[in-house]
């Protein structure tokens, strides 16, 4: 079939004026190209639309200046789109678990830092305290600690020189 | 009547007199002593001369020995022994009696601050705890002993003894000033932890297994102590651990010396210990050196 056949039959499905012999045609033409009656379905739909709204006078003029608007304008909007809701939240949320998480761990590490030195000072002043007991260290050690500040105030040991006393006191 | 009146009046007069004129202090021998430390040797034969033979080989020999001693350490004996001297008078005397003061009279003034501070000490300790200690050895040496105890202790040691303190005292680390501020409440945690958190910790320091092993007996030892008793450690703990390196050394050379004592001895000073108040610390040469004797 040639293509003006072809227009002029789809002229007439259009328009609802088939005959017998122009449906049986339309039967045949459908089968042979199927993308033919979608085309049809989507003109009936275009034709059923309801009319464009109007448009304003300077609508050209502002699509181009739009289109001419500098590109970093858009790439600013794209970062500042971030600071806006419900982005900003994300953000915030996000930023404030990192801060808790590095906090506690940063705490926690803190925390066993300390705990091994005091552990180390510990032991330090246990072998310092009692070096060749090893057998009664731990006693010696408590016991120390329980008599600390009678230990540290003993007087000096100078010894009293009572031979100088004696010898100063006869004639 | 007159004349009876006459007599009274003449009577209050003189024995007004008599109390408005001070005592003389006193010279103790050790002072003399001092001076002929430092004479010339006709000096000293001259101020021994009316000694008997005994009296002066003896003192003789003792002026060799003083002779032979640092500067620091004759000065340390022999200021322990004069205010030794000084105070016992006074201990034998109650607080604000004319005999308590008649008996200071006869200190020399330039003594005084150290002699009132050391009797002071002495009546805090009460009537009771006197009379138990009026013969410790002990509690005289505390009394009589030069302020900077310390600082004595160290004087007092060879250089070999030092250096074996000196290495012991190393083996605990130096904290900083924040950390001795929160060491006690790291160590309570500590000990409040159970046997298995413990173990953890004593993990995180890979000690070597011999110091591992008295770790953990002396932790368990800490365990069974009563919580009184174990705070009372942890608070000691505390000011051992941020002790100088010269507190350190003097702490260990009385660690000795402690161990060495007696139970008796040790529950003697022990209760002078709870009486007594520390002493602040004192600017070094708090004992001034006494002037010449008359007629040097």
């Amino acid at each position: 079939m040639k293509n003006p056949d072809i227009e002029e039959l789809i002229d007439k499905v259009m328009a609802g004026r088939l005959t017998a012999e122009e449906e049986r045609r339309w039967a045949a033409l459908v089968l042979q190209q199927p993308d033919l009656e979608e085309n049809m379905a989507l003109g009936e739909a275009l034709r059923n639309l309801s009319p464009p709204p109007e448009v304003s006078s300077n609508f050209t003029s502002r699509v181009l200046e739009e289109l001419n608007r500098p590109a970093r304008t858009d790439r600013a909007d794209g970062w500042l789109e971030w600071l806006r809701w419900p982005g900003f939240a994300r953000l915030t949320g996000a930023a404030a678990v990192l801060a808790v998480g590095f906090i506690v761990l940063q705490n926690q590490h803190q925390r066993r830092e300390q705990m091994d030195k005091t552990v180390r000072t510990f032991a330090g002043v246990v072998s310092a305290v009692a070096p060749n007991q090893p057998s009664a260290q731990p006693e010696a050690v408590v016991a120390v600690l329980k008599d600390f500040e009678a230990i540290r105030r003993l007087p000096d040991s100078a010894p009293v020189d009572y031979g100088l006393l004696a010898a100063l006191g006869s004639n | 009547m007159k004349l009876f009146a006459a007599i009274l009046l003449t009577l209050s007069a003189l024995s007004a007199l008599a109390a408005d004129t001070e005592m003389p202090p006193m010279p103790t021998p050790i002072a003399e002593f001092r001076t002929w430390l430092t004479n010339s040797p006709a000096d000293r034969k001259m101020a021994l001369a009316r000694r008997s033979e005994t009296a002066r080989k003896a003192i003789e020999a003792k002026l060799e020995e003083y002779s032979g001693l640092t500067e620091a350490e004759r000065e340390r004996r022999l200021g322990a022994l004069e205010l030794r001297w000084y105070l016992r008078p006074l201990m034998q005397t109650a607080p604000g009696t004319p005999q308590r003061a008649e008996a200071l009279q006869r200190v020399p003034v330039y003594w005084h601050p150290i002699v009132k501070e050391r009797i002071s000490e002495w009546d805090k300790m009460g009537a009771a705890l006197q009379k138990e200690v009026l013969d410790h050895e002990l509690t005289m040496q505390f009394l009589s002993s030069a302020p900077q105890a310390q600082q004595a202790v160290l004087q007092a040691m060879n250089p070999a003894e030092r250096d074996s303190f000196e290495k012991r005292a190393k083996q605990w680390k130096i904290l900083s000033a924040t950390e001795r501020a929160s060491i006690d409440n790291r160590l309570g945690r500590f000990f409040s932890m159970d046997a298995e958190r413990q173990e953890r910790a004593l993990n995180g320091n890979n000690f070597p297994a011999e110091e591992r092993q008295e770790m953990e007996k002396t932790l368990k030892a800490f365990r069974e102590l009563p919580i009184d008793q174990r705070q009372e450690c942890i608070e000691s703990f505390g000011k051992f651990a941020s002790m100088s390196r010269e507190e350190r050394i003097a702490f260990l050379k009385n660690v000795e010396r402690w161990q060495a004592m007696t139970p008796e001895d040790r529950d003697k000073w022990r209760k002078v210990v709870k009486k007594v108040p520390d002493r602040p610390p004192l600017p070094q040469g708090f004992i001034p050196n006494p002037p010449p004797m008359p007629g040097q």
